[in-house]
């Protein structure tokens, strides 16, 4: 096991090395500028020569990401440019209220997605089973921000029960209940396309097993039903794991859209802005922090893999 | 969307994706209604103003509107405005996010030597003292300016604003060697410094500003160069100050949370008098729909462009819709250096085109009201003998005259969002199809905000594109000559086309050497009679500032301006 672990977190550099020289050189290939941002449109080419001085981009683009480079290893994720704030701070609270959107999202996606896609399966071919195939169809297929649009629509600006957007009260500093009331209808929507996997994942893999003949001889040997699904469970996990831990990577990597319209300030409303206004800086930290926690999560998947699945662990001797 | 790109300050494109409808209910109701229930809060159908201390959320908050808060001094409320910033303006002496940032937080905290009075809806604002009572210019030397500034003014800090303080600002835009200089800033600044020559203190309470030819456009200027507590600068670092500033506006600096909001309460020794709000919030939300959710949710009191098809609904239901015309234009700017649009009659031709009175009224439901030349009508410089109307066979007939019977193709680059722009692709594929109707093909390239920035900038350099479209202030004549002078090219000149006319350049410099402002009107119009003529841009609208209230907000004027005077405003 630890040297399997071992030759994974080795494999972080290079990762994450490759996904930071392909952010640099898309930033650098895609029109525009970030001194468009910073000055007026009649600046003077003497004002716009000073002005990238200053933010050092004078420099040839791969001198550029070398010093970037240096100072990230040194821990220094760079200054905003739009905001004149470093990005680690940004991204540190970014990410945090990312984090709390994507737990509320991916509890409630996976519990659920788990519960019905089990049922479903074990229901097979009753009206619950169809009902969860609707569920799971509507998930992925409704676009977020239109869910979320309507999820506004209905709790917000209808009945009044849920706040339209942000995360806290402007008045009054809000306690955790201010905050869970922000974060419901965003992480509902925010978690719908992976309830929707995560229900037809679920329901495929555990009838998939369910037609087994190591079940059948389970049910012929007379095992209680419960004994029969945690057998089922089991053997269902490692491709459910795999999704599921992709999909709260997708989750953490920031629902962009669902961020936008409910103004959530997490980091993929924070990558989205900063591209929009070439905050390079913002954009190559941010990037860099969502890659870390995809090669993390498949780390964890990985590891929780061989956990489950003996012949994981014996492959990877 | 919405700000106009006027002045050097439209920086930063709130980013905006179209708004989007909601519509029928999935079967993830029936779910959602059960999580719904179980929430702990029930938030009161009435917006911001209870909510008591502390956030204690979780107690049925009484609705009746009284806010139990902080000390009661007859306050007038809390005042929470949707602006379309993507952020909150970052409240430096220049603020970030264009003109919204000086709209909603840089004239809130901090004053400058001229101001426009917002107090009346129905004449033109007029720019008058600000932080300086009055003003002379040397007869004998026009160049030189002599201000006398207001006493008794104190920042924030209680520190007193003087002829120090104003010297202090200058030099933080303007003297690379002082301690205080910031590059940003200076950045930010620099439409504003460009005329300048010099400024000296005279006495503790006179200033004096030279300018490098005689320019009597100098009052806008210093009306966009704010001036910040000296002490303030200092003891937090000219790099950090922007996250405490301190002016001498009608509201004090309370927090800001980054994307969320910021914060600012009374000043209660305004100069002009206690604001009568308590508290000013302002909330960055960029999304048109998410804008009007919060309105109508009772989170906010103020929203500023909502999507237009929400006009009559709101109205319906009791909301105050806000309509009122402000100098801004928004153009197709066309290249005149090659065919061709190199003919005057083919520019006038696309301007006979354009069905400006359909566009305002059904396309964007009255939010916008049509632009027959760059002013409208009412305005000092707008000429009622000149101008378009829609008039398709004299387009048509234009065109032939000019050797195009059938018409021809172009390409036009327009931006998909930002700054002034209203509704850009509902807008642009009006206006396309409209040419289409004389014969004009006209392909649309739509690009990023930022990209079109930095296109516009750089002039027509790529042979594809013909015609960039991107809306303007026209508030001050510094923007007017550089759109019109022939010696405005790119790069730095707002002139990209490369309009060009002898007697235009001369109205203009008699105007900006002409200190009486009647005389000076008279000049500018005259300018701008012949370029109507000339027609180097098709003019299309004019902006409205569309923005809601709810019934709460009292005694809210629509000013003829960009700015809003939101210190004589109260919240019920």
């Amino acid at each position: 096991m630890l040297p399997f672990l071992a030759r994974r977190i080795a494999l972080f550099v290079p990762t994450l090395l490759g996904v930071s020289v392909v952010i640099f050189a898309l930033l650098y290939l895609v029109p525009g500028d970030p001194l468009a941002s910073l000055l007026p449109p009649d600046a003077s080419q003497e004002q716009r020569d000073r002005m990238a001085h200053a933010l050092g981009f004078d420099q040839p683009v791969p001198v550029q990401y070398v010093q970037w480079l240096g100072r990230v290893l040194r821990g220094d994720l760079g200054t905003s440019l739009a905001r004149n704030r470093p990005v680690g701070a940004m991204l540190g609270e970014a990410v945090a209220n990312t984090l709390v959107l994507a737990a509320a999202a991916g509890v409630f996606a996976l519990a659920l997605g788990l519960a019905l896609g089990t049922l479903a399966a074990v229901r097979h071919g009753t009206w619950i089973d169809r009902l969860v195939r609707i569920v799971g169809v509507t998930g992925v297929s409704v676009p977020p921000y239109w869910a979320v649009l309507l999820l506004i629509t209905v709790f917000a600006v209808q009945l009044h029960w849920l706040p339209a957007s942000g995360m806290r009260s402007v008045t009054g500093d809000g306690g955790l209940g201010d905050l869970l009331a922000h974060l419901i209808l965003p992480a509902l929507a925010a978690g719908m396309v992976t309830l929707g996997l995560m229900a037809r994942m679920v329901r495929t893999s555990v009838l998939d097993i369910l037609n087994q003949d190591y079940i059948l001889t389970l049910r012929a040997k007379g095992l209680g039903a419960g004994a029969i699904l945690a057998h089922t469970l089991k053997n269902a996990a490692p491709p459910i794991m795999t999704v599921g831990g992709l999909q709260i990577g997708h989750l953490l990597g920031g629902s962009v859209l669902v961020e936008t319209v409910c103004g959530w300030p997490g980091v993929g409303q924070l990558i989205y802005q900063s591209i929009s206004q070439r905050d390079v800086p913002v954009t190559q930290g941010g990037v860099l922090a969502v890659a870390l926690v995809f090669v993390v999560l498949n780390l964890l998947v990985d590891v929780l893999h061989g956990a489950v699945d003996p012949r994981v662990r014996q492959a990877s001797h | 969307m919405s700000i106009p790109s006027r002045n050097a300050a439209a920086r930063i494109a709130p980013p905006s994706l179209i708004g989007r409808g909601a519509g029928g209910v999935g079967p993830l109701l029936a779910l959602l209604l059960l999580f719904a229930c179980g929430a702990p809060l029930q938030p009161a159908p009435a917006p911001a103003a209870g909510a008591g201390p502390g956030g204690q959320a979780a107690a049925p908050v009484s609705v009746g509107g009284a806010v139990q808060s902080p000390p009661v001094t007859k306050g007038g409320g809390t005042l929470v405005v949707a602006s379309t910033a993507a952020n909150i303006p970052q409240s430096d002496q220049c603020p970030t996010e264009g003109a919204e940032g000086f709209r909603f937080v840089g004239y809130m905290l901090f004053d400058a030597l001229t101001s426009w009075d917002l107090t009346r809806s129905d004449v033109l604002s007029p720019l008058g003292p600000g932080l300086a009572e009055s003003w002379d210019v040397s007869p004998a030397d026009p160049t030189n300016w002599t201000f006398h500034l207001r006493k008794g003014v104190r920042f924030h800090d209680g520190t007193p604003f003087n002829a120090d303080a104003v010297i202090f600002a200058l030099d933080r835009v303007m003297n690379k060697n002082a301690a205080q200089y910031s590059e940003r800033q200076a950045g930010c600044s620099a439409s504003y410094t460009a005329p300048i020559r010099d400024y000296a203190k005279i006495d503790d309470y006179t200033v004096r500003i030279g300018t490098k030819v005689p320019y009597s456009f100098l009052l806008y200027s210093l009306s966009s160069i704010l001036i910040p507590s000296p002490t303030a600068v200092m003891k937090e670092g000219t790099d950090n100050f922007v996250n405490n500033p301190v002016g001498t506006g009608p509201f004090k600096f309370v927090r800001q949370v980054e994307r969320q909001l910021i914060e600012m309460e009374a000043n209660p020794d305004y100069y002009r008098g206690r604001p009568k709000l308590d508290k000013l919030v302002v909330r960055p939300i960029p999304e048109p729909a998410s804008r009007l959710a919060a309105l109508r949710a009772g989170e906010v009191q103020w929203a500023e462009v909502p999507p237009p098809e929400s006009i009559k609904p709101l109205k319906d239901s009791g909301y105050q819709v806000m309509l009122n015309p402000y100098p801004q234009v928004w153009p197709w700017i066309v290249n005149l250096q090659a065919k061709p649009w190199d003919d005057k009659r083919v520019r006038q031709a696309a301007n006979y085109a354009i069905n400006r009175e359909a566009m305002c009224r059904d396309l964007l439901s009255g939010a916008c009201t049509p632009a027959s030349q760059f002013m409208f009508e009412g305005h000092p410089w707008y000429s009622a003998d000149v101008g378009y109307k829609y008039d398709p066979d004299k387009a048509r007939q234009l065109l032939a005259e000019a050797g195009y019977p059938n018409g021809f193709k172009t390409v036009a680059v327009v931006p998909s969002s930002g700054s002034g722009n209203m509704w850009p692709q509902p807008m642009n594929e009006y206006v396309q199809r409209n040419l289409r109707e004389v014969g004009i093909n006209v392909e649309l390239r739509p690009i990023e905000w930022n990209t079109m920035r930095n296109t516009y900038r750089a002039g027509f350099t790529d042979p594809g594109g013909a015609i960039y479209q991107y809306a303007w202030t026209t508030q001050s004549p510094e923007w007017i000559a550089r759109f019109i002078l022939s010696t405005s090219k790119p790069p730095g000149g707002l002139n990209p086309g490369g309009y060009a006319n002898p007697e235009v350049d001369n109205l203009m410099a008699q105007a900006m050497a002409t200190f009486d402002q009647k005389e000076q009107d008279e000049l500018i119009r005259q300018a701008l009679r012949l370029v109507t003529e000339d027609a180097p841009w098709i003019w299309m609208v004019h902006d409205l500032n569309l923005r809601v209230l709810s019934p709460q907000v009292k005694g809210f004027v629509q000013p003829k301006a960009w700015y809003v005077d939101i210190p004589a405003l109260s919240v019920e």
